[in-house]
């Protein structure tokens, strides 16, 4: 026994605490979803609402605007139908070379593919450009100006393939990988050759993960936004392209909100076709340990397979990477009707550049001021998605009936596409432009998913028993709190910061729309420079995406430090 | 003394507990025995201070806790999953309930505390451990250690060993009986497992149907089960149903069953034709009236004696192994449990 413990009030019995009790009053649970629920229905719902009731006047519903929406709409499906069709063609042998050797590298190389996809869309076009654009490595030196590569489908369709190989190396190839390679020993010793071991053993029970990421990767394909405008131009609109031509540059508000309401509706399908094939792709055939099923290559055509993808794999995706900041920091300059002597060498013009404020130059401040810009956005993204993340997060841990209605709801930013979400805050916010809070707003809309998604696992993943046991040892709710839940939740909320953070960094198409010329991000910046002639404001796109891509590895590779596990596994 | 009145409590508008009402003395131990969904874990969860009942009180040396949150109720509390603080080591998490401002004590003290309670449970140097990296048994004694560091007034067990293999289970059981009657604690074990329970209560409550149905030492408790769910439960030997045919004496009646005639003392009063329930413990007695016979379909040997299943669905303790088909006929106590 002991005296010195202060036990319960027994005179103040009008004052009932409440015990700290595991499901949580319909109160609490409606107070949780009060500002996330109330900030989506400002920034997302009402938008929305303003979209669909201009699509719906007769005045946008002409006949002109339907044959030029269905126009754009027929070129967005025929470039996202030949990326994915590219897409496979490499990532399936990609993914079967994952999934069934081992080679020197491998994890390297797995880890290089999926670079891109975690990459701003600016930097990657500012990649290809730097390799392959008319001031680019190859053009340059090789002086292959009869190569044209920016402004052809082409490279929409390549940098779409570098995009979202990952993805079909991932799906696919974890289906594959858990997948007992006896199933093909035994199909050859039944007499199969290489072809039909493929086509009736492999692809049949590999469809459902190659339906999944084919959905993924087309989803991503038709709403891409930044890679078509920068590398195609606008003679190759898609609807994402469209919106934000009709918006800023032919401005047409009407056919703009038709388009999105287009692509909403082609997008919602999409997603709803992905999430019921990926329910049936759960349904596997006994897994086996992935170790297990890889080995290094022993035959002539093995070898030359692996070697040979290998080698194309590295070249295709650390090549433009690598183009990037090598070019960032060298002068590769044809005078003009000189072709043939470029003057060249190492140069930090570029980036010294980046901080004067120039006359006449496509910035009202020095450039850096973009850098600054999007830090402080991302800052506010950080911390406002977390604000608005952390309530709906703890609701959604413990769902009731109440959170199975909300959690879609949640998630329908995600199934909208940036430039669409910027529409939709000109449309209903349009008097505020002139507010940079807007900007962080907007990101928090995109960053909030994702923030929900990594911090309701981690809270659902505490027990609800060490919440007692701490209160059974005297811990008040707050101490509870305090020494429990957020201790534990450390790692997850500082990897979801972080996520949200390199969102806002990379975001392109919504701020685009809706950021003050004055307060540029470095996306925007990116485009500007890039819009503009001239080899300095070239060099300068160059240093902004190489600065952007270091900041976007820095926050993944802090992300993959808080999500590891430290002491022990939680 | 922990005085539980009249707790009633409606789960998804089922009546979960039925008015239950006992009382724990000041270094007793007492097993709430009963199968899963009993209520036994919500009567323990209650008594925490976790939930709230429909209606009853709880009352700890004459104090009313009804309005007392748990974290004020002193009440040591040790989980089937442990519930280590995963985030902390072994000192931390011994120390978490001394260190929390219903009861800050001093560093040396707290240090004091910790050393002493993992001595306790034998886990002295285990203080840097993560808790991670231990064993079930080694958690379940950090777990141990930490109820008892902030030496409650009352410690509640909710089946703590459930989760551990039977060889450690039996190892553990026998520490926690010892530090308990050392510490002289008051304490209430919940379990489903009847060995554990008789192992380890000065006192058991049997819990069925959201009532006590059966309450008293161990011993009382298996030498009259009093009723056929409770002789069942506990595995006391062949239950089966019997028909009083007459009375042959004073408190002696005369039962036909499927299994044959069988003679009975007991202190009931019944009535010809009445269908009552027989309990034919399963050892062999001398000095029986009673005969079970069958022919013997299975022997299992279970150390020191073997277990003989008969054709008739029957079973009996036998120090020898019968053949498989012999007919045999054992002397047997027939008891009514009414």
């Amino acid at each position: 026994m002991n005296p010195a413990v202060h036990h319960g009030d027994t005179k103040d019995t009008e004052n009932l605490r409440k015990p700290h009790i595991s499901l949580s009053p319909w109160f609490v649970r409606l107070g949780l979803w009060l500002i996330p629920l109330s900030f989506l229905v400002i920034s997302f719902f009402y938008p929305l609402s303003r979209i669909l009731v201009l699509t719906l006047v007769p005045q946008t519903l002409t006949y002109q605007n339907l044959v030029l929406a269905s126009r754009v709409l027929l070129f967005t499906f025929y470039q996202a139908t030949l990326s994915l069709l590219l897409t496979l063609l490499l990532g399936l042998p990609s993914a079967y070379l994952f999934a069934r050797y081992d080679f020197r590298g491998k994890p390297l190389l797995r880890a290089l593919t999926a670079v891109p996809f975690m990459l701003p869309t600016v930097v990657v076009a500012a990649g290809f450009s730097a390799l392959l654009g008319p001031r680019g490595l190859i053009h340059t030196i090789l002086t292959l100006s009869s190569l044209p590569f920016t402004g052809t489908l082409w490279a929409i369709l390549i940098a779409h393939v570098f995009y979202n190989t990952t993805i079909v190396i991932r799906l696919v190839g974890n289906a594959l990988s858990s997948l007992d390679p006896k199933l093909e020993a035994a199909a050859r010793s039944l007499g199969a050759d290489s072809f039909h071991v493929w086509r009736n053993v492999l692809l049949p029970i590999l469809r459902p993960s190659i339906l999944a990421s084919s959905l993924l990767v087309f989803l991503f394909d038709f709403t891409s936004f930044g890679v078509i405008l920068l590398l195609g131009g606008p003679q190759f609109a898609t609807v994402e392209v469209e919106i934000y031509l009709r918006v800023l540059r032919l401005p047409n508000f009407s056919l703009a909100a038709l388009l999105a309401a287009i692509q909403l509706i082609c997008t919602l399908t999409i997603s709803l076709i992905y999430t019921r094939v990926i329910t049936r792709t759960t349904i596997q055939t006994a897994p086996r340990s992935a170790t297990a099923n890889t080995r290094k290559p022993r035959t002539t055509s093995e070898k030359v397979f692996v070697v040979a993808f290998a080698f194309l794999l590295t070249s295709f995706f650390f090549l433009p990477l690598s183009a990037l900041p090598f070019r960032s920091l060298v002068r590769l300059e044809a005078d003009r009707g000189q072709r043939g002597e470029i003057q060249y060498g190492f140069t930090t013009d570029y980036y010294t550049e980046l901080f004067v404020n120039r006359r006449g130059s496509v910035f009202y401040v020095p450039p850096i001021r973009a850098t600054v810009n999007s830090l402080a956005y991302a800052g506010a993204t950080a911390v406002l998605s977390l604000v608005l993340g952390f309530p709906a997060a703890v609701a959604l841990a413990k769902p009731t009936r109440l959170e199975k209605v909300l959690d879609p709801l949640i998630i329908l930013p995600l199934g909208s596409s940036a430039v669409m979400l910027g529409l939709g805050v000109i449309l209903s916010f349009g008097a505020w432009l002139t507010s940079p809070l807007l900007v962080p707003f907007a990101h928090t809309l995109v960053a909030l998913p994702f923030v929900i998604r990594v911090l309701q696992p981690a809270i659902a993943s505490i027990p609800e028993r060490l919440r007692q046991a701490a209160s059974s040892l005297g811990a008040s709710p707050l101490e509870v709190w305090k020494n429990i839940d957020l201790p534990i939740l450390r790692r997850a909320t500082l990897a979801a910061a972080t996520f949200a953070f390199t969102i806002s960094l990379g975001e392109f198409g919504a701020t685009l729309l809706i950021a003050r010329p004055e307060y540029p991000t470095i996306p925007v910046a990116i485009e500007r420079f890039l819009s503009q002639p001239g080899g300095l404001n070239y060099g300068q796109a160059m240093a902004m995406a190489t600065i952007l891509m270091l900041l976007t590895v820095i926050s993944i590779l802090l992300i993959e430090q808080f999500r590891l596990p430290g002491a022990g596994e939680f | 003394m922990l005085d539980v009145q009249h707790i009633f409590k409606t789960y998804e508008d089922k009546l979960l507990l039925n008015d239950i009402s006992f009382t724990v003395a000041t270094g007793e131990t007492v097993c709430l025995l009963g199968a899963s969904g009993s209520g036994k874990s919500t009567l323990l969860r209650i008594i925490a201070g976790l939930e709230e009942p429909d209606s009853g009180f709880v009352f700890f040396n004459g104090q009313n806790l009804s309005s007392t949150p748990p974290h004020l109720r002193d009440f040591g509390l040790v989980f089937q999953d442990y519930a280590l603080f995963p985030h902390l080591n072994v000192y931390d998490n011994v120390a978490f309930g001394l260190t929390r401002s219903v009861r800050r004590l001093p560093k040396g003290e707290v240090k004091e505390r910790v050393a002493n309670s993992l001595e306790m449970v034998n886990l002295n140097g285990f203080e840097k451990r993560q808790v991670t990296d231990l064993s079930g048994g080694e958690q379940q004694r950090v777990a141990l250690a930490r109820a008892l560091a902030t030496r409650p007034r009352l410690l509640m067990f909710d089946e703590p060993l459930g989760a551990l293999d039977r060889t450690l289970r039996e190892d553990l059981l026998n520490e926690l009986r010892m530090i308990l009657h050392h510490m002289n604690i008051s304490a209430i074990y919940v379990t489903h497992d009847q060995e554990e329970a008789f192992a380890i209560s000065d006192r058991l409550l049997i819990l069925h149907g959201g009532e006590i149905i059966r309450q008293g030492a161990p011993a009382e408790v298996w030498a009259k089960p009093d009723s056929a769910f409770v002789a069942g439960f506990l595995g006391l030997g062949n239950i089966f149903k019997g028909e009083v045919r007459e009375q042959t004496k004073e408190k002696r009646w005369k039962v036909e069953s499927e299994f044959g005639f069988f003679h009975i003392s007991c202190e009931h009063k019944h009535s010809k034709g009445e269908r009552i329930h027989l309990l034919a413990r399963p050892l062999s007695a001398e000095n029986e009236v009673n005969v079970i016979q069958g022919i013997v379909r299975d022997t299992v040997f279970q150390q020191e004696r073997f277990k003989v299943t008969l054709d008739n669905g029957l079973y009996i303790y036998l120090q020898k192994a019968p053949k498989i088909g012999e007919k045999i006929e054992v002397q047997v106590r027939v008891e009514c449990l009414a």
